[in-house]
């Protein structure tokens, strides 16, 4: 709570031109993405940069005349977070555009036993939860992973409208998930 | 906990695409870090999301890497007889490196080398708003997808066909008469232009931080992103591409390379040489502790080197 006001009242010192503030909101603002990033398995090479872009997103919408958040931290876990999903997009459009002969070599690992019975588990987990989902939640996804289109080119192929695959994919992923926690297996710890 | 909506869904599933533009995603981070029970629906379709996507390209992955297999046990017989062999060129070419530090006044971006791609520095941006502005004919130019960029009300009053081909001529102009080595901006773009097929690798070393490599991206990066045909390209990607979707043809923006925060003076070193010789050595991808010795040992495997510096506003 008191770190909650020290927040706000920094925002507040910010908005007024207050450098030593904005600084430490800035500072604020790299740790949490560092951290989600880094909870989301970004590669090191790009968590840097894409914390850097969420600092720099952050201190762009602090210039401006926007409300201010109702919870700072969580506002810039989301923006890092938005950042990322960004990123990803572009990485996934320059992947189509960019024609290669041969896939990426996979990452040599080499986790211990245990790490590779458990990823062996999720994986049939989840091979199980998405064969007994309805067959057009299905074809949602093996589109939209198997087959690498985003909701427009999924709606494109299923002739319905893009907001339509964007509820059909959450609720397929919904519906995974639930199948996966019921197997003990929770998406956000899964290796 | 109230179920969420059909709205809801479908902004999630946008904000996790990627499909937000910038205001209706502040929007609705807003909501996020106001609505803890949206908040944690969005974050359980992130991961979900995350873990089908990661097993899906790695069934991919393994699956590519079984078409190799067979390949790479016949590799292996002839690598091994190569390491004895390799060992000896790893000496020859420290040797070599040495050699061209020394002589590296003469072979930094040297105009006597035959060069098969030409680059520019183009400034880029945070939105695309500021991009079109910087441009007397396109300033007023409106295409369709921009208001998704943005979120202003105007209408399109420019197809968006056109809006990015005028754009990519903006983009080619940057090859004109008096090109810049240096420039202040937070993003930048690399405006290409090769005779032929070749390899372009870019390293930026802050004056403050750690050496990064931009192009190619990705970690571990892809090394066939490396190799651009002959004609002009522009690195990270083209500012404007067109999308269609079931809306119609509309503009999507890409910003450049960023410049890091704190970086001071970013030098960009720019390497590039023709893709019909040897394959590209994975090594040479990693950026070396400065940009002096990363040029010599560009130069060491046959790459060309041209230095670009963009300063941090």
């Amino acid at each position: 709570m008191e770190k909650a006001r020290s927040l706000a009242n920094a925002w507040d010192s910010a908005r007024r031109g207050d450098a030593a503030a904005r600084a430490e909101l800035a500072a604020v603002a790299h740790e949490v993405a560092r951290h989600e990033l880094a909870a989301r398995r970004v590669a090191p090479a790009d968590a840097e940069d894409l914390a850097q872009e969420a600092v720099r997103s952050f201190l762009s919408y602090l210039a401006g005349p926007g409300e201010v958040p109702a919870e700072i931290r969580a506002f810039l876990k989301w923006r890092a977070l938005g950042v990322l999903s960004d990123h990803r997009k572009r990485r996934r459009s320059r992947a189509m555009e960019t024609a290669y002969e041969d896939p990426p070599e996979p990452t040599v690992e080499h986790p211990g036993p245990i790490a590779l019975a458990v990823a062996g588990q999720v994986r049939e987990a989840l091979a199980d939860c998405r064969a007994r989902l309805a067959p057009d939640a299905r074809a949602v996804l093996a589109l939209r992973y198997e087959g690498g289109l985003d909701a427009g080119g999924i709606a494109a192929q299923l002739g319905v409208t893009r907001n339509a695959i964007h509820v059909r994919t959450f609720r397929a992923l919904a519906a995974l998930r639930e199948c996966l926690v019921k197997k003990g297996i929770d998406p956000e710890d899964a290796p | 906990m109230s179920p969420m909506r059909d709205e809801d869904f479908v902004l999630a599933g946008r904000f996790v695409d990627g499909e937000l533009g910038e205001p209706e995603r502040t929007r609705f981070e807003l909501r996020l870090s106001a609505e803890p029970d949206l908040a944690q629906e969005v974050e359980r379709l992130m991961r979900t999301d995350e873990l089908v996507r990661r097993e899906a390209e790695r069934a991919a992955a393994s699956r590519a890497s079984g078409t190799r297999g067979e390949a790479r046990a016949v590799d292996e017989v002839s690598r091994r007889r190569s390491r004895f062999r390799l060992l000896t060129a790893l000496a020859l070419a420290a040797a070599t490196v040495l050699a061209v530090l020394g002589l590296r006044s003469l072979l930094h971006d040297g105009p006597d080398r035959s060069r098969t791609v030409e680059v520019a520095l183009a400034p880029s941006f945070e939105s695309a708003r500021e991009w079109i502005a910087r441009d007397p004919d396109l300033a007023d130019q409106r295409p369709p997808g921009l208001d998704d960029l943005r979120g202003a009300n105007e209408a399109p009053n420019v197809d968006a066909r056109a809006f990015v081909e005028a754009a990519r001529r903006v983009e080619s102009r940057a090859f004109g008469a008096s090109q810049p080595a240096e420039m202040t901006a937070t993003f930048y773009a690399l405006p290409v232009r090769a005779t032929e097929a070749s390899f372009v690798l870019v390293f930026a070393f802050p004056s403050r931080g750690t050496p990064l490599r931009h192009w190619p991206e990705g970690d571990p990066a892809r090394l066939e992103a490396a190799r651009i045909e002959a004609g002009d390209h522009v690195l990270p990607g083209p500012s404007f591409r067109l999308v269609d979707d079931p809306r119609g043809a509309r503009v999507e923006y890409q910003r450049g390379f960023l410049v890091p925060i704190g970086a001071g003076r970013l030098e960009i070193v720019v390497a590039s040489r023709p893709a019909s010789g040897a394959d590209l050595d994975p090594a040479l991808l990693v950026p070396g502790p400065d940009a002096a010795a990363t040029r010599a040992r560009l130069a060491a495997a046959g790459f060309d080197t041209r230095t670009l510096f963009v300063r941090e506003p």
